[in-house]
């Protein structure tokens, strides 16, 4: 047979799928080719810094990296020869930040590490990459990720609390199946075992939860297999028998009700670390975060839009519970005094927290709440990776991995120069600091805690389609308590069908939509000398379903009958939107007297 | 040399000329094979790597599938009602060439299609996405998805014996599309209303998927239902086929 050229085109496509397929890139040479590595055969010097070590501090002191690890720590302040060197003067280094809560999906780890968090203890996620996770901590060479440690799978009942996320987790319904449970998540990757225990009590909700023989058998488990036990609580009384049941940690604080100092004292005789993630409980009662993290100077432009947009979400109903906050940092206090062992954790990506971001945020409430400034370091450093067992993490001594932060200035004398952010080290290698994604401005405004007549509850917020990709703005004006809410802004193009105005929210309960079946009608007067508007009411099991859009009459009372719009679902109203729609124009009205009834 | 040897060669040499012919066919209509190729690797490069970073190993698996049912479904259903369409059966009947050649060579051009979408969109998820598989990963999502596309060369070949030339592209985009979005290759099926989850594992690309998944390492559980579930839609498939070929070898009698 010849060969034609057709034949040889042929061929010569094959040869390039195979030789193409040949070519793509595994997990294990991820980096090799980095032009940074090249740079790490030379080694550098940190000279004229406060070091913190992870324990303790050191003014004047050189760091030695070399090769992805310390190679000394010069606390003579001596500076040998053979190393680049830059100057810290005026500037503290910590040791890479250890965050103990976080969910890790998609750019977390990039997002953490630009913060200076170049660990992460993850408390749930699907495990089907831990084996590449682990390769990839292992590893010393240059990477833009910060080191990941997980749970994996949670373990919970049957459509308990960890279940709801559209991630197929396998639950446990008898104590006999622990073992075999265990055992299939260690195989999977998991580092240690994350149990929940949640009724749901605490957000007035309902839900099925693990019993104490099934806790106990996990805990033995895990025990017998040399992992760490963990749980999740929300109640002192789930707490107090977690602790009976052996756990080797808390991964929450419970908010229900303040700490008791003796049980404080039994946490502390029974060596059990709590991670309190305060940041995303401040979230939960209306302090976040946010404004503590975007008043600095450095850090706003080292968030990505995802680490934005989390950080402007609200849990529902936040501002309503405000006045509850001070239990939180009380309880802290209290376990402070006990000696309780405290693990800095921030819950991220939860609403108002960010990947990062919130773990300074963290470290920050736990200083104030009692612990000071060189405590709460050693909650977000050596304490996790002594409990934890993280080698060469948390640390900043010869043979530590090279993972630096520099603060440019000293957050060991004021916590919140924690946010003068200069610089990154991961595995001895520079990070790039600022985000290439252009930052959108705010979705919404801060969240306004004024309940109306609507129930007399809820909070309104503006709200645009900039959440859409658009452009208008909206102004909350002024809100009359009880009475009235007045709205201005520009409609922009930018989304196909520009919208802008105010947004109520009832919910009262965290992470859950309110039940308003009883409502029948919506009424409310809308007073506006221009423009068209509608009324969009979000509803329903899915958080992003498209909500319904009703038509509004200006100057005049509008009255809608609920049960005409057969695809609401009352019993999950997640919120009521009034929106001025068109284009190109600015607008102006007030809302007043809506009610429910 | 026996004498039973030498149809079975001829056979075979037949069958390789079928196969020559795809190729040429496809290199002379690059008005129909570039866009055919292209689609879906747009598809993924928009979808997959542009609007959702962070979920290009996922989209890969699923957005490959969505690629290789196409070209199993356009090659079979559209290229055989044409072709039959044509008279160009009627005429191969009269010659010594033997009629599974049409198959073999459909299925060549298919097999081929596939292994250049799935290979294209894995150099744009390693180079675009920042992906990162081991070889026999990357090795086993090819294999996976070519051998996988059996149920749809079938349902295409079936379709394609049954339908007019002028139906067999409206008829197959109207199957190909929306049982695409309903088995999860656009969307991830878990963002889907709970009623609309429980259709996916009734549609066979869902399954397919789900292997590709696997591969990927997205997907922890057993994979042999969804090969179970792939024969047996194959299965239900042959039927079909077999059907509209004896209605063809009927009517061109």
């Amino acid at each position: 047979m010849k060969f034609s050229p057709s034949i040889i085109g042929l061929f010569l496509l094959v040869v390039v799928l195979v030789a193409t397929l040949f070519a793509l890139p595994g997990p294990a040479e991820d980096g090799q080719n980095d032009p940074r590595a090249a740079t790490s055969s030379t080694g550098l010097a940190l000279i004229n810094a406060r070091v913190f070590d992870g324990q303790s501090v050191h003014d004047r002191a050189t760091l030695l990296m070399q090769d992805g690890r310390v190679e000394e720590l010069l606390v003579d302040g001596s500076v040998p020869e053979g190393f680049d060197v830059i100057d810290i003067e005026g500037g503290t280094l910590l040791p890479g930040l250890i965050d103990a809560h976080v969910h890790s999906f998609n750019s977390a780890r990039e997002d953490a590490l630009r913060f200076g968090v170049t660990t992460m203890l993850d408390m749930f996620r699907p495990p089907f990459d831990l084996e590449q996770v682990r390769s990839q901590r292992d590893a010393l060479r240059p990477t833009d990720q910060a080191d990941l440690f997980s749970a994996g799978f949670l373990a919970t009942a049957e459509g308990g609390h960890g279940t709801q996320y559209g991630i197929d987790v396998p639950t446990l319904a008898e104590p006999d199946e622990a073992e075999s449970w265990v055992d299939a998540r260690l195989a999977e990757g998991s580092d240690y075992i994350k149990i929940v225990i949640e009724n749901g009590s605490a957000w007035s909700g309902q839900l099925p939860t693990l019993e104490r023989p099934i806790v106990e058998a996990l805990v033995k488990a895990a025990h017998g297999r040399n992992a760490l036990a963990v749980a999740h609580v929300s109640t002192q009384t789930d707490a107090r028998m977690a602790v009976e049941a052996g756990v080797d940690g808390l991964v929450h604080l419970f908010a229900d009700e303040p700490m008791d100092p003796e049980f404080a004292a039994h946490l502390a005789a029974r060596q059990v670390f709590v991670i309190p993630t305060a940041t995303v409980l401040a979230g939960a009662h209306g302090r976040s975060g946010k404004d503590w993290i975007t008043a600095a100077d450095d850090l706003p432009a080292r968030l990505s839009s995802e680490q934005r947009q989390s950080l402007d979400q609200s849990f529902p109903g936040s501002g309503l519970r405000a006045e509850r906050w001070p239990l939180v940092p009380a309880s802290i206090r209290t376990m402070v005094n006990a000696g309780v062992e405290l693990l800095a954790g921030s819950d991220a990506p939860n609403p108002a927290t960010a990947f990062g971001a919130s773990l300074l945020h963290e470290i920050k409430l736990l200083s104030d709440s009692g612990m000071g400034p060189l405590a709460a370091l050693r909650a977000a450093t050596s304490v996790p990776a002594a409990r934890f067992g993280l080698e060469g993490r948390g640390c900043l001594r010869a043979g530590c991995r090279a993972d630096v932060v520099w603060i440019a200035g000293n957050p060991l004398d004021n916590v919140d120069e924690l946010r003068a952010l200069r610089a990154v080290w991961k595995n001895g290698a520079a990070i790039a600091v600022d985000t290439e994604v252009s930052a959108p401005a705010a979705a919404t405004s801060e969240a306004l805690a004024v309940p109306l007549d609507m129930h007399s509850t809820g909070q309104w917020m503006a709200s645009t389609d900039e959440f859409m990709g658009g452009q208008s703005t909206a102004e909350i004006e002024l809100v009359e308590a009880g009475a009235s809410v007045e709205v201005s802004g520009q409609l922009n193009p930018g989304f196909p069908f520009p919208y802008a105005g105010v947004m109520w929210i009832p919910g009262d309960e965290m992470m859950t939509a309110v039940n308003l079946s009883n409502a029948v009608t919506l009424s409310l007067r809308l007073e506006a000398e221009q423009g068209s508007y509608e009324l969009m009411l979000f509803s329903g099991q899915e958080t992003m379903a498209p909500p319904i859009r009703i038509d509004l009459t200006a100057n005049a009372d509008n009255r809608i009958v609920l049960s005409d719009y057969s695809s609401l679902d009352p019993s999950r109203l997640r919120g009521i939107g009034v929106y001025a729609t068109g284009n190109a124009q600015s607008y102006r009205f007030t809302l007043r007297d809506a009610v429910l009834r | 040399m026996t004498p039973n040897s030498m149809p079975m060669r001829r056979r075979l040499v037949s069958y390789a000329h079928f196969m020559h012919c795809q190729w040429l066919n496809l290199l002379r209509v690059p008005a129909y094979s570039i866009p055919t190729l292209l689609f879906p690797i747009m598809f993924y490069a928009f979808f997959g790597i542009l609007m959702n970073p962070g979920a290009a190993s996922y989209l890969l698996a699923t957005f490959a599938t969505f690629g290789v049912l196409g070209a199993a479904l356009f090659a079979f259903g559209v290229g055989i009602a044409t072709e039959r369409a044509q008279g160009w059966y009627t005429l191969i009947r009269a010659t010594p060439a033997p009629l599974p050649g049409i198959v073999i060579g459909k299925w060549f051009g298919a097999a081929l299609f596939s292994s250049v979408i799935v290979v294209s969109m894995c150099a744009i998820a390693a180079f675009l996405g920042d992906v990162r598989l081991e070889q026999v990963q990357w090795w086993g999502l090819l294999a996976v998805l070519i051998a996988g596309t059996l149920p749809f060369c079938l349902l295409g070949l079936g379709l394609g014996l049954m339908l007019s030339p002028n139906a067999a592209p409206a008829v197959i985009n109207i199957v190909y599309l929306p049982m695409a979005f309903l088995s999860g290759l656009w969307v991830p099926v878990s963002q889907f209303p709970g009623w609309l989850q429980a259709l996916a594992p009734w549609l066979p690309p869902y399954h397919l998927a789900e292997l590709a998944l696997h591969v990927i390492g997205a997907r922890a559980g057993d994979p042999w239902v969804n090969v179970l579930a792939l024969l047996m839609f194959s299965l239900a498939f042959s039927v079909l086929v077999m059907i509209g070929w004896r209605r063809m070898l009927a009517m061109t009698k």
